[in-house]
């Protein structure tokens, strides 16, 4: 009797075990504890700040690199000095090409498709998204030429996106800052969600529009080779609605105190270091005595033997591109310090677009006038205007012959614009300023575009063929038509 | 539903025939008929039921039978099979015969049910504990290598307790778990390597080696592996079976003689030394242009022959005095020098050894076990302890395990067992791979005339090394400096009920758990490379696996010659881990290690629940024992599937011919043995969890050279805190279903001339289909991956396992035992537009699965090359590159990863209680990044590049202009640092050259053990004293490779899909042990 009941005992609890089961496969199971599947647009709109500016604009994929090719920097040791010699390949630029659409082009795109949902409407959050769209396809085009736009961040339902011509995307960048003026130009009423999560202008949408025209006068300016005068006009006019000093720079901001938010050459330099400023730069600062040579560049960590002589340490060397010299000028607090913001358009950029344009126009007065201004906008930018240098030097621009100030004027803009990818741009459209070769590379030419990521190469057929010297082709417009 | 509707119904049936009938009890002594002694551990079985028993350590046992039983079954490994008819006896004792190979072997197969070898038409190989024992391993995967074929074994460093990778019989996934799926006593464990959050993830080229959690099984505690390879033999395993089982049957308790306890001892010591090491420069000191200078990265400097060290008081006053603690070099003969060797300050310069930083490694292990019992109960307990201390100063490692495991018998019908074995490990591990502040990567880069070991901290705190404080850490600095320690608390335990409710029925039910807890704590001193203002990580990981089965098996004779024995049964699996973690990077006080001493401290927390539910057949017939047909099913409900997709079933079958059993081949002595079998199945997989949707991450913002670091939400800037999440890269899929693998396999086993001469040889052929992976899509799509059910993957290969008896003397025994493996695993297709995907690496190289490769394959660049695959040298005199070979920058694939062949072939020689058992290990046709030598050459630290002042240098290949054999020398083209130009800026240098370069062949020959043992039982044949042995085993004491780096048994990403990478990893290590065993 006993084991008859021990049995159905035994039954009843094995019974209950599996009639209790059958809530067991539950398909709330599978939905993740970690992400959340919805997320409010003011927690995407940092992040997709932050990505714009540490893994785009002020990226050590992207200026690190072309700061080596402009002669700011040099590479000194590893990837970095192979870099400087010119050999970049298809797999370096995956983790940027990848930034920018699978990150801050896509989560653009999801802040506005929010944003223009009428439940959660919101005007200002879809201009902000739209202006940085603007510039993230701006520093695309410049570096790759035709890329993805028109049929981009579809997920599935398109595997392969066309390349779009960069003559189109130069439209579509004109397009989403026009857009983003309007938009941020709607009243605050008129949104559900006011501006919230900016790191950049702090939710001033007004700050944001004249960034916006800031970023048209740049785009414009691009096209000077292509579209003549007009190129300068629209430049002009773009510039004259934009911020009109340094407090509308637009900066994203780190943190002196963190590692989790510090600027990527001040990481770089920690980690790898490989990089120190480049002779053609320092030499250029240390003949005019320029107050900027202790912010671009740290005095040497070490004697330097040159031939016979000896440079002690604690002075400023800039190393010869090519040269491996460790103790050289390592990248300055202006650039490399944990928290020097990532530049995206600067008052004194501003100034020099004037400045170039009005020079091309023939408007040499107000071009020298724009010149000292734009310079006067550097020195104060990183806090080192000295009023008796800056008369001086405004002196030697009003000797300077009208035919020379272009050229002046660009290398200039070289050395203020110091590690942005901008100078690449300039030196590309202008032939400024005048550079040779790293001697130690192989190609005796310094290249002139990024090739395309390798992941857009391997899962995208339509990504187009650069040949065997991907870094020589052109961009649509570097045509090589010289400037006036 | 339905199928458990039936399973109620049947146990419902079981029920009802329930019936109490007359028993009685019989016992008896089962003893060797070669020296009368008593045979433990015989499994007695009533013939044509489950009702059954096992003897005690002295050969006794008994039994309660009833008056329908008429035969017991006596079995046991390595002694004939033994049937008795019981009529009225109520002892009966037993001496059994040895039968050397051991035809009628019991294995334990699926859901832990022992069945004899013969039955089985597939292939299940054992590994007894003496195997075990003789490997001197203290845990159990890389004591089973080489002792199975088909399987694939790989450490992936020389670390302390690093993990190990097994497979079988190749892969089933491209991106998913390929090792087999480890059961404990019938409960299937998590052998998983505990998930990171800091960015050292499982699988990166850079961090400390870990382990995977079946190392913790103490390989003492095992009683016995089978290693069930087709996925025939796995199907009742389930999902987790696909990739074969690894069945792992713990020590149980015995009834003692004479004595309650029985009590062993087991005790060794063993010490360990790198092994094979890369050959460094040791001509040319730190410099460049054949110029000496301080602090520079690379070794292109003056050769140390003409080059003497000055400590003038130029020296005294330079800045770098404490870094160059040997003075200046300069050339002999200069100035300096002679004023420096008239003033005394002068002295010659000799290279360092590098590898002077290693030290001896010492591994202690015992243990201490108890078993004992009565008729109606039993136990085995121990304790054992392994204190490992590595051959990286402060990387060690200690484990200690408790076991404890009893059975009761509850009346006549029930038996309630457990086992649980608790472990505890503590290490402390060191960090490798390419990080800068890796041990490897800073020692091998070190020139070899800077004395590393002169100091690696200043009195201000600031590092010595050889870069004045860049570079990377100094390795004194990284093993006294950095550390990770981890502490892991693991239970693997189980409770087992079982129920005879009639003589023919058998009903168990089983719950296990499989929990562990780790606890890591990691930090990074201010001044170290990889984070120079510090950083302190702790997190913490629970894991826990609970799995329940609920079995119901019968066995029935049906008339004289049919037998049918059949199992229904009911599975629930739910795997669980969470992990909490926080990060503090920038240390306000150095050497503190708490997440307090920040103020920049990240956290965040992450769980994975999924869970699976099976109901399960087997049903099988035999006919006079000498045809046997298997089919099984299961379907399987599980929740990481899309609702409408969850459910799947999957069946297989299998047959057996026992040949020698047909009437004129039974009792040859030519052949006594001859078995066929083929068996068809199907195993199935399902996605990890939380791939049906596409969810938003917090965002964590880096590039490829500061990763982890960059932008890290939650952030604070300009006083304002900021959180911020990103949409994941990775697309979701609600249409997936699970991948199947179907696998065919037929084999023989042939036993020749009395038995000691056999083969057993299988033939398989598996394609897996649907697998799911994350195939790679353009990023311009707005993401990167998407996840879902494309590839198709083939494995078809040939495992053999040859053993003879060569002699066989009453003294002198001389046996040798083969194991041959050899597959292809071959990628037959990924996804549209996809012919390759990426597990592992770098940019180049990398290790992907390619279709048409084997899988998986090492993918890089290579040289321009002719059609007939010469290398082609430009032969332009006006090019720079003249007379040097050109790279082709189109990734391509560069070699296989897996060996073609595995052997593993042992000798074993026994002589008056003398034993030498010796273990090769043959394995080849596979290939491995150096990307070590890559970065040695670049670095001029390598060997090879002491070929720089060659006066000719001719590369190999075939000029450009007519093919014709290159001769150019490159050595007298003027340039006197060409080699360091071509090193390090040209395409000889291992970061950016061709790939290929680097690309080396591992085939190896390795004396993987040596044991020498001594018994002394003949001497003690009458002590109290049941067992004492001494021994002393080696492992890697001898390896003969074209590989130049390390060992190459290692693995950058340690025991993931992606082998095949050796970048700065640890060296592995050869060992001596001396060890004791004793019983009584």
């Amino acid at each position: 009797m006993k084991h008859k009941i021990l049995m159905k005992l035994g039954l009843f609890v094995l019974l209950l075990g599996i009639v209790s089961s059958c809530n067991w496969i539950n398909p709330d199971v599978n939905i993740s504890p970690n992400s959340p599947s919805e997320v409010p647009m003011n927690l995407l709109l940092p992040s997709l700040e932050a990505r714009t500016a540490f893994t785009i604009v002020g990226s050590s994929d992207y200026t690190r690199v072309v700061s080596m090719w402009i002669q700011h920097t040099t590479g000194i040791a590893r990837q970095s000095q192979i870099e400087g010699a010119y050999i970049y390949r298809a797999g370096d630029v995956d983790n940027m090409w990848s930034a920018m659409y699978a990150g801050a082009l896509m989560d653009a795109k999801q802040i506005i498709l929010k944003a223009q949902a009428d439940a959660t409407k919101s005007p200002h959050f879809e201009g902000v998204a739209k202006i940085l769209q603007a510039v993230l396809l701006g520093y695309g085009t410049d570096i790759w030429n035709d890329i993805p736009w028109s049929e981009a961040l579809l997920g599935k339902e398109n595997l392969t996106p066309a390349f779009d011509s960069q003559e189109s995307i130069y439209a579509q960048i004109q397009s989403l800052l026009d857009d983003g003026i309007s938009l941020c130009k709607q009243p605050d009423e008129a949104n559900i969600f006011q501006l919230d999560g900016d790191i950049i202008y702090g939710g001033d949408v007004n700050m944001w529009i004249e960034a916006a025209w800031a970023m048209k006068a740049r785009y414009a300016l691009h096209l000077a080779n292509r579209n003549g005068n007009g190129a300068y006009t629209d430049a002009l006019t773009d510039a004259g609605k934009a911020f009109k000093s340094n407090d509308g720079n637009m900066f994203y901001y780190y943190s002196a105190s963190s590692d989790n938010n510090a600027n990527p050459l001040y990481l770089f330099m920690q980690d790898r270091g490989d990089i120190r400023m480049c002779s053609t730069l320092i030499d250029s600062l240390q003949h005019h005595a320029d107050p900027r040579l202790s912010v671009f560049a740290l005095p040497t960590s070490g004697d330097i033997i040159v031939g016979t002589d000896t440079i002690p340490a604690g002075s400023f060397y800039g190393a010869p591109p090519g040269e491996p010299i460790t103790n050289a000028s390592a990248p300055g607090p202006g650039i490399a310090s944990a928290d020097a913001p990532t530049q995206l358009i600067t008052y004194a950029e501003l100034e020099f677009i004037k400045a170039e344009s009005n020079a091309a126009l023939g408007n040499f007065g107000p071009a020298r006038d724009n010149y000292k201004a734009a310079l006067k906008a550097s020195l104060e930018q990183y806090g080192v205007y000295d009023e008796t240098w800056f008369t001086a030097y405004s002196g030697a621009i009003d000797q300077i012959p009208d035919a020379m100030l272009m050229k002046a004027i660009m290398t200039e803009k070289w050395i203020s614009l110091t590690y942005r990818t901008e100078s690449f741009t300039d030196w590309r459209r202008t032939g400024y300023p005048i550079l040779s070769p790293n001697p130690a590379a192989a190609t005796q030419e310094i290249p002139r575009r990024f090739p395309y990521a390798q992941s857009s190469i391997t899962y995208n057929p339509n990504t187009p063929d650069l040949g065997a010297a991907p870094l020589y082709k052109r961009v649509w417009w570097d045509n090589g038509t010289p400037t006036k | 539903m339905r199928k458990i509707t039936i399973l109620l119904a049947f146990l419902l049936m079981a029920g009802l025939q329930f019936a109490n009938a007359q028993t009685r009890t019989i016992s008896g002594k089962v003893t060797s008929s070669e020296d009368g002694k008593g045979i433990p551990g015989v499994t007695i079985v009533v013939k044509g039921t489950a009702v059954g028993t096992v003897t005690d350590l002295d050969g006794n046992y008994s039994l309660e039978i009833e008056p329908s039983y008429k035969v017991l079954v006596f079995q046991f490994v390595g002694m004939k099979t033994v049937e008795i008819t019981i009529g009225n006896q109520s002892t009966i004792n037993v001496a059994m015969q040895q039968d050397v190979l051991q035809v009628d072997e019991v294995v334990v197969t699926a859901i832990g049910i022992p069945r004899a070898q013969k039955a089985l038409g597939y292939t299940v190989q054992d590994v007894g504990a003496d195997q075990l024992q003789k490997s001197g391993s203290s845990e159990v995967i890389s004591a089973l290598d080489g002792r199975v074929s088909g399987v694939e074994i790989n450490a992936s460093s020389g670390a302390a307790n690093a993990a190990q990778r097994i497979t079988i019989r190749g892969a089933t996934s491209i991106i998913g778990n390929n090792q087999p799926l480890f059961v404990v006593d019938g409960v299937p464990i998590n052998n998983n390597v505990t998930r990171d959050a800091d960015g050292f993830q499982t699988g990166d080229v850079a961090g400390v080696a870990r382990a995977n959690r079946a190392l913790d099984i103490p390989a003492e505690d095992i009683e016995s592996v089978s290693v069930l390879k087709g996925g025939s033999a796995s199907a009742l395993y389930g999902i987790r079976g696909a990739n074969g089982v690894i069945v792992i049957t713990t020590k149980k308790g015995k009834k003692g003689q004479g004595k309650m306890v029985n009590l062993n001892f087991s005790s060794s010591v063993q010490w360990a030394k790198i092994s094979q090491t890369p050959a460094l420069n040791t001509h040319y000191g730190q410099g460049w242009n054949h110029e000496w200078a301080s602090g520079f990265f690379a070794s292109w400097g003056p050769k140390l022959s003409e080059s003497g060290w000055v400590k003038d008081s130029d020296w005294e006053n330079s800045p770098y005095k404490g870094f160059d603690v040997d003075g200046d070099m300069v050339a002999k003969g200069s100035d300096r020098w002679n004023s420096a060797v008239s003033n005394g300050v002068a002295s010659d310069v000799s290279p360092y050894d590098q590898f002077d930083f290693f030290q001896t490694g010492v591994t202690y292990n015992n243990t201490l076990s108890l078993t004992g019992g009565t008729d109606k109960a039993n136990f085995y307990a121990s304790v054992s302890d392994v204190q490992d201390k590595g051959v990286v100063p402060n990387n060690n490692f200690r484990r200690n395990a408790y076991k404890f495991s009893g059975s009761t018998k509850l009346g006549k019908r029930w038996k309630v067992s457990g086992n649980g074995v608790y472990i505890i490990n503590k290490a402390n591990r060191i960090q490798q791979g390419s990080n800068t502040s890796g041990v490897m990567l800073g020692l091998l880069r070190t020139p070899s005339s800077f004395n590393n070991a002169a100091g690696y901290i200043f009195p201000d705190g600031t590092q010595r090394n050889y870069r004045h404080g860049g570079g990377y850490d100094n390795p004194y600095w990284t093993a006294n400096k950095n550390a990770w320690v981890d502490d892991v608390n693991h239970l693997i335990g189980n409770l087992q009920f079982d129920w005879y409710p009639t003589k023919w029925l058998h009903i168990m039910y089983r719950p296990g758990i499989d929990w562990s807890s780790e606890q890591v704590k990691s930090w990074i001193a201010v001044h170290s490379r990889t984070s120079p203002a510090g950083r302190v990580f702790a997190r913490n990981t629970v894991t826990r696996d609970i799995n329940q089965d609920l079995i119901a098996y019968g066995n029935w004779d049906l008339g004289e010659n049919w037998n049918l024995n059949a199992l229904l049964g009911f599975n629930q699996n739910e795997r669980f881990w969470q992990y909490v973690y926080g990060q503090a990077n920038g240390l306000s006080i150095p050497d503190f290690y708490a997440l307090s001493n920040s103020s920049n401290v990240l956290t965040g927390n992450i769980a994975s629940m999924q869970r699976l539910m099976g109901v399960y057949f087997d049903i099988g017939f035999n006919f006079k024992k000498m045809l046997y047909v298997d089919v099984t099913g299961r379907n399987d409900w599980s929740t990481t599937l899309p609702e409408q997709n969850n459910s799947f079933f999957y069946p297989s079958f299998n047959a057996s011919w026992i040949i020698s059993e047909l009437p004129g081949l039974k009792d040859s002595k030519a052949l006594p043995y001859w078995k066929i079998y083929a068996n068809y199945g199907i195993t199935a997989n399902v996605p990890s969890p939380y791939n049906t949707l596409t969810y938003y991450g917090q965002a964590g913002i880096s590039d490829g050279w500061v990763s982890p670091l960059g932008v890290n939400f939650p952030i604070s800037t300009n006083g304002v805190s900021y959180n911020g999440f990103t949409l994941s890269n990775q697309v979701g899929d609600n249409e997936l279903k699970p991948e199947k693998t179907k696998t065919f396999e037929v084999g023989t086993n042939i036993k020749f001339v009395s038995n000691r001469l056999g083969l057993d040889l299988s033939y398989y052929n598996n394609k897996s289909e649907d697998l799911l992976l994350p195939v790679s899509i353009a990023p311009s799509t707005g993401f990167s991956s998407m996840f879902i059910n494309a590839a198709t993957m083939t494995s078809k290969g040939i495992e053999a396992t040859l053993y003879a008896t060569i002699i066989e003397h009453k003294n002198f025994k001389w046996d040798v035992t083969v194991n041959y493996t050899s597959f292809n695993n071959v990628v037959q297709s990924l996804a549209e537009n996809v012919d390759n995907v990426f597990l592992g690496g770098f940019t180049d190289p990398q290790i992907r699965a390619v279709v048409g490769e084997s899988y998986p394959t090492i993918y890089g660049y290579d040289w321009l090359r002719d059609d007939n695959g010469n290398i082609i040298i430009d032969d332009d005199p006006n090019s720079p590159g003249y007379g040097y070979p050109t790279g082709d920058y189109t990734l391509v694939p560069l070699g296989r990863v897996t060996p073609t062949y595995i052997i593993g072939a042992s000798t074993s020689f026994s002589f008056f209680g003398v034993n030498v058992y010796t273990l090769w290990d043959f394995r080849g046709g596979n290939k491995m990044w150096n990307g070590t030598l890559g970065a040695l050459n670049y670095f001029g630290a390598s060997a090879n590049t002491e070929y720089r002042d060659d006066a000719s240098y001719v590369f190999e290949g075939v000029k450009a202009s007519d093919g014709s054999p290159n001769d150019i020398n490159v050595a007298d083209q003027g340039d006197p640092d060409w080699a360091q130009n071509w090193a390090t800026s040209g395409e000889g240098s291992g970061f950016t050259g061709p790939t290929v370069t680097y690309i080396q062949d591992v085939n190896w020959i390795r004396m993987k053990e040596l044991t020498v043992s001594y018994s002394f039982n003949e001497l003690l044949k009458d002590s109290f004293v049941d067992n004492l042995e001494i021994y002393f085993t080696g492992r890697n004491l001898f390896l003969s490779t074209p590989y130049t780096g390390i060992d190459p048994n290692t693995s950058l990403l340690g025991s993931g899909n992606a082998q095949g990478m050796d970048y700065f990893n640890m060296p592995g290590t050869k060992t001596y042990m001396l060890g004791l065993r004793f019983a009584f």
